[in-house]
């Protein structure tokens, strides 16, 4: 019986996922080892950001593709979204794994991020896709008015080469699921 | 007093209320003296000391015990033969299905609670019974009446749901007094005495970059042979003072907000106040964990004041020391509760601190503990005005008086001379996703019949499905298509070949099924019953399906019959409604490919609903009131009118 | 804020309510002295919401022995034995009303209401009398008026699915919030026999029809020496040559009073159990703030009809002619 309207939006949600999603990211309902499949929380894994490529001309005619690698690519990385009753007019808690490394994630593995903030940027018309890429261009784009842990937070402002060189190890950690 | 007609319904009827708290028991009192001779209620909760201002069957000696019981026998004595059947349960327990509210003659709910008035709402949609809803706040109270197709539902407007607040603004930037309760019952309080395996993001700038991870963890822990206010100025200084200056550093957060200032004990409070505070105990002796106290402990005897910083200071450290001394045992295993008397103390505490070192107003210990434990005023008189005004429209339903349904309004200041005003109840809203679609009913043996059977005769056959998505309140059961990954095809293939009783989320008499598809708009609900044998000439599918129509006598056995009343009557409501609104739907509706008895719901209009929520998020206070029939008669009806700008105005029955 | 705090016990007990109205408030409920007279169901349900609200002291005033007709709508008294106890309506709700709130002094008084003289009303800070004679209403308000400390005074009736409250609070002086400011208003009241001689052309339009019925309801009770309550069916062609009369005598419009309400409210002299409920609490809300004095109190009518459903306010003073 719960869940009339939550339900009703996410089966939606899962519908209009399964009919079209971006490439390298994986939602889905959570499947319990009894079979059960729960709407009110989707596993869903999210690509690292790949290299933005370029185009630089060189002597006159020769033209080379540069791929300019981000820290994040490789890594594919599990984010778990949970959905209350209240949902959509509220948002769901999306949450990495504990400790994941990025100033914008809590210890906890809590996104902060504005479009998941009831009192900011969220409208109830946000759909799951644009959660997990808003996610994903966070991942490349920290926030640093709103740090949530210190270490991500600290690096990424004192230390540019350690902290990418942690971001890179991250990823090492979350190989694609193939 | 009641005509005979009246009498005679009411000693007739068979009501179910749910709650038994401050309406329940002005209602049970009432319903027992107006004639009503079978009543059953359900109430999980049991008697507090705080109900008993209001909630009169209770005495001080019932505290503890059941609600629903205690009221029963309390009426009981004053009508000692009438039947109450009382239920201490939880009214979303699956014994109370759609075939248990189908006994009632209506359904008068007294609850608290969103979620229980919302599963209340679609059992009684699901079962066809009228529903008559209520609640109150001090001074203010409203009943409406719930009637299946004929008025809306409880959930035709969005609700306002309880708010949350996002977890940046607690842990970082309060700018608000419920910021600081929050941040000192679910963090603060939960990290230093609840579950310590709990996430807790209490210390999100905390753990210093050059010490290890581990060491971080442990500043909340007590370490062996600590002084207990040793541990306290440790905690003190590290939440109050360190986490702030941490903030501080961070220069953008700052930019457009007052930046807060960081406390430490020695600034705040000298040494010797904090080792008197355990001197003061010397004297106090108590056994009883639950009279700890330290407001009695220090001296401070009214709740309503407002402490100083330094006062708070001396509550938070007595209150911490209070815990460790007298509780001990429960720390690592508490949850804020408002009835405890020390969480009360510290969370209050706790609470103003921190709102001092923001620069927001500190508050008295009652209104902290009004915020931190959600409390709904509440006073008698509303309560027993409201149930009056519950029992009056339930004689109106069950005379099937629909002409003269009211929702009436309590007000705490007349409006146009009124106290008590009522208003004709509006017709169903249309793109409600609770009770717009019409349910269809499933004859089944559900220890029997196997998922695939039911996909294969009914999903596929009956309602022209090709790519179906099953599920049970909010678990799938069932979906299929080239998209989904092997494992979850394998999952939902162990399904097809599983009896309904046994699937996961076990499907059983009274259970109601959503189906949609994937590529059609087509969405219905399907209540079950079960039956355990089948005609086999008749009945070959060893099913049946029939459509629902509003009136339960209307209801044939044969499907098409049923089905085809009943898209007619769908029809004829549009045709019935503005031309704005019919124009709309035959845009949207696609009857051809609907089978006769489903209504179609486009997901043109369902996709809208989370802006329209959105837009409608409700303010009940922006509801202004129209007066649309001003003769002279004195039969002025109101209308509400919800201050939607798009023009859709909610209308009136008849 | 006058007066002692109020004790863990009552904050405990109280808190739900003190979020509603303060604990200043409370403390001037917990010295206020309530006089009742007429133990029906509605004054039951007022005696109940004021007991819980935790007033000082309630005293009851009803010699009448129990009969299976006060038992009707009175969740006070069970039945059965006790119709035979002996033992007054006012003596049987006392017992059960203690029980509501150990905090509460409840007793109950013998005598004839009209008997007593102003010592005796100076005793109580609110009076509230139902069914109570036409004269009586008249004498027991001037009584209360004479005094040099302000007694509030009440009467509420109820017939058939109908109900009325009236209230004299005097001279009286309270504080309401407007706009996060707590301002302080004034209002005049009018007694009883002053607020009913305006004469009712001068009343407004829009006036709620019970107001009149009651009126030619009561003064047929008044003319035929009757108890209040005590009319049949077999009354109305009376009542209606009455109502002919008194129309006739204000130069107004029969219609003005529809025959069905009469009929209704001289054939129903039981009191239907969801009204008692609604204006026993809004009676209840009443008296409290009147004590309290904080909030809109009404002036100085009010009126319940099951049949529409409104509860409406009515303002029948002679300041309202000279406007």
């Amino acid at each position: 019986m719960s869940g009339g309207i939550a339900r009703g939006r996410l089966a939606e949600e899962r519908k209009a996922w399964r009919k079209n999603h971006p490439h390298g990211f994986v939602a889905r309902p959570e499947t319990l080892p009894d079979g059960s499949v729960n709407l009110m929380v989707w596993h869903c894994t999210i690509p690292g950001k790949a290299g933005v490529s370029s185009l630089v001309l060189l002597l006159g005619h020769v033209t080379f593709v540069i791929l300019s690698q981000t820290d994040w690519e490789g890594g594919n990385y599990p984010i778990t979204i949970n959905f209350t009753e209240d949902y959509p007019s509220k948002p769901p808690k999306c949450k990495f794994p504990q400790g994941f490394f990025h100033p914008n994630v809590y210890p906890s593995g809590t996104v902060c991020l504005s479009i998941l903030n009831e009192d900011s940027g969220w409208r109830p018309a946000i759909t799951v896709k644009q959660i997990l890429v808003g996610i994903q261009d966070l991942l490349n784009q920290p926030n640093p008015a709103d740090p949530a842990q210190t270490d991500g937070y600290h690096l990424f402002i004192q230390d540019t080469e350690e902290y990418n060189r942690r971001v890179r190890q991250q990823a090492k950690q979350y190989p694609p699921l193939v | 007093m009641a005509s005979e007609q009246q009498l005679s319904a009411i000693k007739g009827a068979k009501v179910l209320m749910v709650g038994a708290g401050g309406i329940g028991c002005e209602l049970l009192k009432t319903l027992a003296l107006s004639g009503f001779q079978d009543i059953h209620i359900i109430d999980m909760d049991t008697i507090e000391v705080s109900n008993l201002n209001r909630q009169f069957l209770f005495r001080k000696s019932h505290v503890g015990q059941s609600k629903a019981k205690v009221a029963r026998d309390a009426v009981l004595r004053f009508r000692p033969h009438i039947s109450i059947t009382p239920y201490h349960a939880n009214v979303k327990d699956s014994d109370f299905n759609v075939d248990f509210f189908k006994q009632f003659n209506v359904v008068l709910n007294g609850l608290d609670n969103l979620d229980a008035r919302r599963h209340v709402n679609r059992l009684c949609l699901a079962g066809g019974v009228p529903l008559i809803e209520s609640g109150t706040t001090g001074f203010l109270g409203q009943v409406t009446v719930h009637i299946k197709g004929k008025t809306e539902c409880y959930e035709c407007q969005p609700k306002p749901a309880p708010k949350s607040y996002p977890v940046c603004t607690i842990t970082s930037t309060p700018s608000k007094f419920v910021h600081c309760i929050v941040w000192a019952k679910d963090l603060l309080f939960a990290k230093l005495f609840g579950d310590k395996n709990q996430d807790n993001d209490l210390n999100v700038r905390s753990s210093d970059a050059t010490s290890s991870s581990e060491h971080a963890e442990d500043v909340f822990e007590r370490k062996k042979d600590e002084d207990i206010e040793q541990y306290g100025r440790r905690i003190y200084d590290h939440v109050f003072g360190y986490n702030i200056e941490v903030a501080l550093s961070n220069e953008e957060t700052w930019k457009n907000r007052a930046r807060p200032k960081p406390l430490y004990i020695r600034d705040v409070l000298p040494i010797e106040l904090i080792q008197q505070n355990g001197n003061a105990d010397k004297s106090f002796v108590a056994d009883d964990s639950s009279s700890v106290s330290a407001m009695a402990s220090l001296g401070l005897k009214n709740p309503q004041d407002i402490w100083s910083l330094r006062e708070n200071s001396r509550v938070f450290f007595e209150a911490l020391r209070l815990f460790f001394v007298k509780r001990e045992k429960e720390i690592g295993n508490l949850s804020f509760d408002k009835d405890d008397q020390l969480a009360v103390e510290f969370v209050t505490a706790a609470a103003n601190i921190r709102a001092a070192s923001f620069g927001i107003p500190l508050h008295s210990l009652f209104e902290a503990k009004g915020i931190a434990g959600n409390i709904v005023h509440a006073v008698a008189t509303t309560n027993a005005i409201i149930a009056g005004l519950i029992v009056i429209e339930a004689i109106k339903v069950l005379q099937n008086d629909a002409n003269n349904y009211r929702m009436t309004y309590c007000l705490e200041h007349p409006s146009r001379k009124m106290l008590l005003m009522p208003v004709e109840p509006f017709e169903p809203n249309k793109s409600c996703y609770v009770c717009s679609e019409t349910p269809l009913l499933l004859e089944v043996n559900t220890s029997r019949s196997k998922l695939r059977d039911f996909i294969e005769k009914i999903v596929k056959a009956k309602l022209g499905m090709s790519f179906p998505l099953v599920m049970h309140g909010p678990d799938l059961l069932y979906e299929v298509g080239d998209d989904l990954e092997e494992d979850m095809v394998a999952n939902y293939e162990a399904n097809l070949e599983k009896v309904l009783s046994e699937l996961p989320s076990p499907v059983s008499g009274g259970t109601i099924l959503t189906v949609e598809d994937l590529q059609q708009d087509l969405s219905c609900n399907i209540n079950i019953k079960h039956r355990e044998d089948f005609d086999e000439e008749k009945e070959p599918d060893g099913m049946v399906l029939s459509g629902w129509t509003k009136e339960k006598d209307k209801t044939t056995s044969t499907e098409n019959g049923a089905s085809t009343s009943n898209a007619s009557e769908a029809v004829s409501l549009e045709t019935n409604a503005s031309e704005a609104v019919s124009l709309e739907t035959k845009e949207d509706s696609d009857i051809e490919i609907v089978p006769t008895g489903i209504e179609s719901v486009d997901t043109g209009k369902k996709r809208k609903l989370p802006e329209m929520s959105d837009a409608t998020i409700p303010d009940s206070s922006k509801n202004e009131l129209h007066e649309i029939d001003d003769d002279d008669d004195g039969d002025d009806l109101f209308m509400l009118d919800d201050g939607n700008s798009d023009g859709s105005k909610k209308k009136r029955l008849q | 804020m006058d007066g002692e705090e109020l004790t863990e016990q009552e904050t405990a007990l109280y808190d739900r309510q003190i979020r509603v109205w303060g604990a200043d408030a409370q403390r001037r409920l917990s010295k206020a002295h309530i006089l009742v007279s007429g133990l029906k169901g509605t004054v039951a349900e007022f005696c109940k919401n004021i007991v819980l609200a935790g007033v000082g002291s309630l005293t009851l005033i009803d010699d009448r022995p129990v009969t299976e007709e006060s038992l009707s709508a009175n969740f006070l008294i069970a039945p059965d034995e006790n119709v035979f106890s002996g033992k007054s309506l006012a003596e049987l709700c006392c017992d059960s009303l203690k029980d509501f709130n150990p905090m509460v002094r409840v007793s109950v008084e013998k005598g004839d209401l009209s008997s007593f003289g102003g010592d005796f009303y100076n005793k109580f800070d609110v009076v509230v009398v139902s069914y109570c004679s036409l004269t009586a209403k008249k004498s027991i308000n001037e009584k209360c008026r004479k005094l040099s400390k302000r007694v509030a005074f009440y009467t509420v009736d109820c017939r058939d699915s109908c109900g009325e409250i009236f209230v004299d609070l005097q001279n009286f002086t309270y504080s309401k919030k407007k706009l996060d400011e707590t301002v302080e208003c004034q209002l005049q009241y009018p007694s009883f026999e002053d607020a009913i001689a305006v004469p009712w052309k001068s009343l407004p339009k829009r006036m709620s029809k019970l107001y009149f019925a009651m009126r030619v309801v009561e003064m047929f009770e008044e003319a035929e020496g009757r108890n209040p309550g005590q009319t049949s069916i077999d009354d109305l062609p009376k009542v209606l040559k009455l109502r002919k009369e008194v129309l006739e005598k204000h130069s107004l419009n029969e219609s003005l009073i529809p025959a069905s309400l009469l009929e209704r409210l001289v054939a129903g002299t039981r009191e239907f159990p969801p009204v008692c409920a609604i204006i026993g609490g809004i009676l209840g809300q009443e008296v409290i703030k009147a004590i309290s004095g904080k909030g809109d109190p009404f002036k100085n009518f009010f009126f319940f009809d099951a049949t529409d459903g409104k509860g409406v306010m009515e303002d029948i003073s002679s300041d309202l002619i000279s406007n």
